[in-house]
């Protein structure tokens, strides 16, 4: 029983670290309708930037995770201006920007190895990252309570974003309809780069508190990329809940999977869920199914 | 150097066939999958571990990974037939991980440490002993692949694969089967990557589940594009592009700790270099701009018609079936579109379906032609019970629609528009004698011949080799209506087909379905102007707010005060 | 479908392929011997295919580095002799596919008679091809069990897991009495094979493995391993990860509040990078080093020295530096032996050599020598880190096992 409980807790936290990276994309696919696998890319980077400050200039890790969060915007509105705009104006389909988005990710993943080569980056443990406290069976740490305050956090200002202020509905009419939002006197060009710098700024929130826990590498997000897509899909592509929910589902598939299971099968596990679950719901879990045609 | 030269050669011919499959479901049919590296990686490890372990030869190795491979995905395209965009991707890469993982961690493949000890490759027991037989073996595969995949793309199969690419209803509503279309595409391209699998394995002889990751599929998709989608011989680019490369840059003076991430930098910028600046790849040509939809600019000239004109008899034994629906209802989100409709549609006769905007004429169309189910109701055709047949299989039996926009297939040719409708199913077939002989046989040029005897009488025979996109607005609602009728369906069912016609436009589709109808065939037809309706319809069906209001001959209907009111809504 | 056009264009692909077929059909035979001698001095290729990009090149890096310094030392030393060595790169990625087809470069283009690799993998696939080319195969970094007898060209300079890993896992089973082993393993072909003679050993040694769990390469969390191994309540844990998911599995460990003794390899032990993630919670960890390392060794300290100023920092994995180094000057004893014997320096010379020398002396090593199965064996120094933020040479030494 303790070790289901601290396998669930492992998973949950892990889940809403998912969602946490999960939010932009789920941001920008439900306004842009690109599926921002380069998304990955501004998670380095805004790691490296992070760390670059912190470690390298002995910044303070406050004021340098702030700069991470404007690096992370700026290398989001560069994708968008550098490459979805254009491929948008060309009338590219779905495919080439996914394509496109791929090549950025690994465009950027070999910069930093350029610039910082391929050795990984450690950022030591401070007094106040080592902070445990043990309750029954569990043990929270430090990092499980910025996991959970960034992820909730996060959520409900995006939340706040999207339904109280005249950017953030802008996001939703474009997404809807872009036509109908234009002939409404949105500019559509301004909400898409509106849209990448809110979704990439909450990307640098999951890269400083791995920066903070993990050594930085260039291949990082490599893998927290496929699991929030995941969680998109699992929790409906679009919605923020869903991302969240689905975040926190993957997060316990995954680590709970290996109560009985080898831990080896926990990534067959979550895969085959996801396969089982885009064949008898491909719509996910917060929108009813469509008609098919 | 004979060593390094046929190793590469042989790598080479492992990716062309790689790329030229994924071309085939990417390029060809405009399916999107990342599992091929997960199905080159089922055929490396079937043959690997059928020659090691079980003292298999080579040539039923292959054949084996080729018949595992291709059942595999099958079964992965029938779960996928419902699944579309994002979620296909998200599929495949489920697919992808779950399979490598499943390698990875069963004991028999040597789990994460790979499989060693692969024999050398033999033709029938005699062994290939050294690289350079094994690389012609690689390259005389590779060309067969190359020999087999330009006839399928050039059969009719590969037509509809095109039509499935360009436009997929449009296809359907034409009665191409498109969902076993696709199965068999998605099964011969990932059975072509189990054959390049089979190979690597006997050519590396040591295999392991990092050779056929996320990253590979990547790879492969990367050097399908760079290449050029759709092109026959892109694969031969993109490979060479994506392995000469790296490995010319082998060869100059960098320092040792950049050769790699300059590689990785030069390539990606690459890929993202010809995606926005050439997506057509390096082999493609550049498709001409297709100008916005001209009405007024190129008014199609009637030509005067001549005795060869005449028209071809397209209806044989229609035996006067009847497509029927009793009491159809259909609601979405709790708004009845169409409620208890019954209606009949005669052989021999147009009736016109009008109604004010929103009244469900469009909705009703659907369920007549199978694209959309009735929530309640049922429809017949003759005798027999319809209501739960896909678009594609009613159009088969001969009910065939129109869009209110054209749906041409833009990117092919006008005489390929025909060829497509004029083809029946059992051509089709992938594994007909058209795939051998790469479409040249007899049936063939039969269709050829009378797709152009269709182009004269359609008056569009001078534009046959153009792409449809390019034609001018009038010229596409004509080669809309040809494609319909070469179907030789006998209903038909045309939403709006004369919108944004001038008046000689018009008078040419008039002639056309007069022409269509004096030979048995049923024509219903949705229409705005009533001008039309006069002209061309015996019986007028009256829609509003998804009821049938009235109907009856066409003089009664439009001379109806009240239906007047109703439809100009005063 | 574009496919009407471009006759010839095809036939200008078909010619090329054609083209490149023959020239590969016409190419000469491998010839052995690709030495070149000029003003006296005769100059010997070393092929060296070590990960120069991709996640591992962080140490493959630094492993050619120290060849180049054990190749320049071994030049002044040998050049009495009459013979120079000169160093040929190229870059495995740590991979299979990649790391053949460097390995084709180097015994096809380069003709190099023997190559120098590491990481089980490229070593594995390596193997077959350096057969049929008749080079001479040389691991001097990888340590996966399976590498022994893995090919007929294959000689394994570097000691296998069979080597140090059976050390510590005995070690703890019989000289600290522990009775109940827990492994966690990065899932790839050096944790398998880690796990395998860990398991092995201790279980001969009359313990028992309780729980074995795996991670993957890069994974951001440990959580879930560490709390499974520790519900299967050991006495001793054994780690065998790389460098990018390490630090979390340390992590884990003591915020768990475990103080169950943890064993791991000189790989993560010496590692600067993990040691700076992890912190205070790799203190009081037991790792194996094959190698001496002490900075009391005049000619180690030379060489960290030396690197610290070319680099700005300290080597990545010290212990296995020294096997890179030696390397150099191991060839090059081969090289003197069949010139003396007036045998042409080719793969089958090479490896016969190898196989009927008694001990090849080494500078760092003092010597080596090979087993009929073509590996070593090495005393293994078991350190314990006493502060993980120290240099790994102030660790401090707790036995040394003979093999």
């Amino acid at each position: 029983m303790a070790l289901f409980l601290q396998l669930a807790q492992n998973g949950a936290i892990i889940g809403l670290l998912y969602g946490l990276f999960a939010y932009g994309m789920s941001l920008i696919i439900s306004t842009t309708g690109v599926l921002h696998f380069a998304h990955g890319f501004t998670l380095v980077g805004a790691a490296y930037t992070f760390w670059w400050l912190y470690q390298g200039h002995g910044i303070h890790p406050v004021l340098a995770a702030v700069v991470a969060l404007a690096a992370a915007a700026a290398i989001g509105v560069v994708i968008e201006l550098g490459v979805y705009r254009p491929l948008r104006r060309r009338n590219a389909g779905g495919m080439v920007f996914l394509v496109a988005s791929l090549a950025v990710l690994t465009l950027g993943q070999n910069l930093l190895v350029l610039l910082f080569g391929t050795d990984p980056k450690p950022t030591p443990p401070s007094a106040f990252m080592s902070w445990t406290v043990h309750a029954g069976p569990l043990v929270i740490r430090t990092f499980d309570v910025l996991v959970v305050a960034a992820s909730l956090g996060a959520f409900a200002g995006l939340y706040l974003l999207q339904t109280r202020t005249a950017v953030g509905l802008s996001f939703r009419a474009v997404g809807d309809n872009p036509e109908r939002a234009e002939t409404l006197g949105i500019r559509l060009q301004r909400t898409y780069v509106w849209v990448f710098v809110a979704g990439s700024v909450v990307a640098a929130l999951p890269a400083v508190l791995l920066a903070v826990q993990n050594p930085v590498t260039p291949s990082m997000g490599f893998d927290l990329l496929v699991k929030a897509v995941i969680a998109l899909v699992i929790g409906g592509v679009g919605s923020m809940p869903g991302a969240l929910l689905g975040g926190v589902l993957i997060g316990l598939v995954e680590s709970l999977a290996v109560y009985k299971l080898p831990t080896q099968w926990a990534e067959f596990t979550l895969f085959a869920v996801l396969f089982l679950f885009v064949v008898v719901r491909p719509n996910g879990l917060s929108r009813n199914a469509l008609r098919s045609a | 150097m004979s060593f390094y030269l046929s190793n590469l050669v042989a790598l080479l011919a492992i990716f062309v066939i790689l790329g030229m499959s994924f071309n085939l479901l990417m390029g060809n049919a405009g399916l999107f999958s990342i599992a091929h590296g997960a199905f080159f990686g089922l055929g490396a490890y079937t043959t690997g571990l059928l020659m090691r372990d079980h003292g298999w030869g080579f040539v039923p190795a292959v054949l084996a990974s080729c018949a595992l491979c291709a059942v595999v995905s099958t079964a992965l395209g029938a779960a996928a037939r419902r699944v579309t965009d994002v979620y296909l991707v998200i599929l495949t890469l489920a697919f992808q991980v779950g399979a490598i993982e499943v390698i990875r961690n069963s004991e028999t493949t040597g789990g994460a440490g790979g499989l060693v000890g692969i024999p050398r490759p033999d033709i029938f027991g005699a062994v290939l002993v050294t690289p350079v037989q094994v690389a012609a073996l690689a390259v005389v595969l590779c060309l067969l692949v190359a020999a087999v995949l330009r006839a399928v793309v050039r059969s009719p199969f590969g037509r509809t694969l095109a039509a499935l690419r360009e436009d997929e209803l449009a296809a359907r509503s034409l009665g191409k089967a498109t969902p076993i279309a696709k199965i068999k595409v998605f099964a011969v391209s990932s059975a072509l990557a189990g054959v390049a699998g089979a190979l690597f394995a006997v050519q590396v002889r040591y295999i392991s589940t990092a050779d056929f990751g996320l990253d590979r599929s990547i790879e492969i998709l990367s050097l399908t594009i760079i290449g050029g989608l759709a092109v026959w011989w892109g694969p031969f680019v993109g490979a060479a592009v994506v392995l000469l490369v790296p490995e010319a840059l082998t060869y100059l003076a960098l320092p040792d700790t950049l050769v790699g991430a300059i590689k990785g930098f030069a390539f990606s910028l690459l890929l993202l270099a010809f995606l926005l600046f050439r997506p057509q790849g390096i082999a493609g040509r550049r498709r001409r701009k297709a100008g916005p939809p001209a009405p007024e600019a190129a008014p199609v000239v009637p030509r005067p018609r001549e005795a060869a004109d005449a028209p071809p008899p397209p209806v044989e034994g229609s035996g006067g079936r009847v497509l029927r629906c009793e009491d159809v209802s259909i609601g979405f989100g709790g708004l009845k579109a169409v409620d208890g409709v019954t209606l009949t549609l005669r052989p021999g006769s147009i009736t016109g379906l009008v109604g004010p905007n929103g009244a469900g004429k469009t909705t009703l169309f659907n369920l007549l032609s199978g694209l959309l189910e009735p929530d309640t109701g049922r429809v017949y055709y003759g005798d027999r019970d319809v209501t739960r047949s896909s678009l594609d299989s009613r159009a088969r039996r001969g009910i065939v629609r129109s869009f209110q926009e054209m749906r041409l297939f833009d990117g092919m040719t006008v005489r390929q528009n025909l060829l497509l409708s004029l083809t029946p199913k059992r051509d089709e077939r992938l594994l007909t004698v058209g795939v051998l002989l790469g479409g040249r046989h007899a049936a063939e040029r039969a269709r050829a011949a009378r797709a152009d005897e269709m182009l004269s009488y359609l008056g569009i025979a001078h534009q046959a080799d153009t792409l449809a996109g390019d034609l001018s607005y009038a010229e596409q609602k004509l080669l809309m209506m040809g494609r319909l009728l070469a179907t030789r369906a006998d209903c038909y069912l045309l939403d709006e087909p004369m919108s944004g016609l001038d008046d000689a436009g018009r008078e040419r589709i008039l002639t056309l379905l007069r022409d269509t109808v004096a030979q048995g065939a049923t024509i219903c037809l949705v229409e705005h102007s009533l001008d039309v309706i006069r002209k061309v319809c015996s019986w007028v069906v009256f829609l509003a707010d998804g009821k049938l209001v009235k109907e009856g001959p066409t003089d009664e209907i439009t001379g109806d005060r009240e239906l007047a009111a109703m439809y100009f809504g005063s | 479908m574009k496919l009407g056009s471009g006759g010839r264009r095809r036939l200008a692909v078909v010619a090329a392929v054609a083209v490149l077929g023959t020239s590969a059909c016409g190419g000469a035979a491998q010839s052995g011997d690709s030495s070149v001698t000029k003003n006296g001095i005769t100059t010997y290729k070393m092929g060296v295919a070590m990960a120069l990009s991709g996640s591992q090149s962080a140490l493959g890096q630094d492993f050619v580095t120290f060849v180049k310094y054990g190749i320049e030392d071994a030049n002044t030393q040998y050049q009495k002799d009459g013979f120079k060595i000169d160093l040929v790169t190229e870059d495995t990625a740590g991979t299979a596919d990649v790391g053949l087809k460097a390995f084709n470069k180097l015994a096809s283009v380069e003709q190099t008679p023997v190559v120098f690799t590491a990481w089980s993998a490229v070593v594995k696939a390596m193997a077959p091809a350096a057969k049929d080319v008749g080079v001479a195969l040389i691991n001097s970094g990888a340590n996966s069990p399976e590498l022994e007898g893995a090919g007929d060209n294959l000689r394994n300079f570097f000691p296998l897991a069979s080597n140090d890993v059976a050390a510590v896992s005995t070690y703890m089973a019989k000289t600290q009495k522990k009775k109940r082993a827990a492994i966690i393993r990065v899932d790839n072909a050096t944790g398998q094979g880690a796990a395998e003679v860990y398991k092995k050993s201790f279980e001969a040694a009359g313990g028992k493995v309780v729980a074995e769990e795996t991670i993957r390469q890069d994974a951001v969390d440990a959580s879930a391993q560490v709390a499974k191994v520790l519900a299967a309540k050991p006495d001793t844990i054994h780690i065998h990860a790389l460098l990018g998911e390490a630090p979390v599995i340390f992590k884990a460990l003591k915020e768990s509040g475990s103080t169950v003794p943890i064993t791991t390899y000189a790989g993560l032990g010496e590692a600067v990078a993990v040691r700076t993630a992890a912190g205070s919670s790799m203190d009081g960890v037991i790792y194996t080093t094959l190698a001496n390392t002490s900075p009391t060794n005049p000619k180690i300290k030379a060489l960290v020295d030396r690197f610290t100023k070319d680099k700005g920092r300290e080597p990545a994995g010290l212990s296995y530096d020294v096997y890179m180094y030696d390397s150099a000057f191991f060839y090059a004893e081969i090289v003197k032996a069949l010139r003396a014997a007036k045998k042409p320096v080719d793969g089958k010379n090479i490896l016969d050599t190898i196989d009927h020398t008694a001990s090849f002396p080494l500078p760092l090593q003092q010597s080596t020598q090979f087993t009929p199965t073509g590996i070593v064996r090495k005393p293994v120094i078991l350190k314990k880190i006493s502060d993980a933020k120290a240099n790994p040479a102030a660790d401090e030494v707790l036995t040394t096992i003979q093999p």
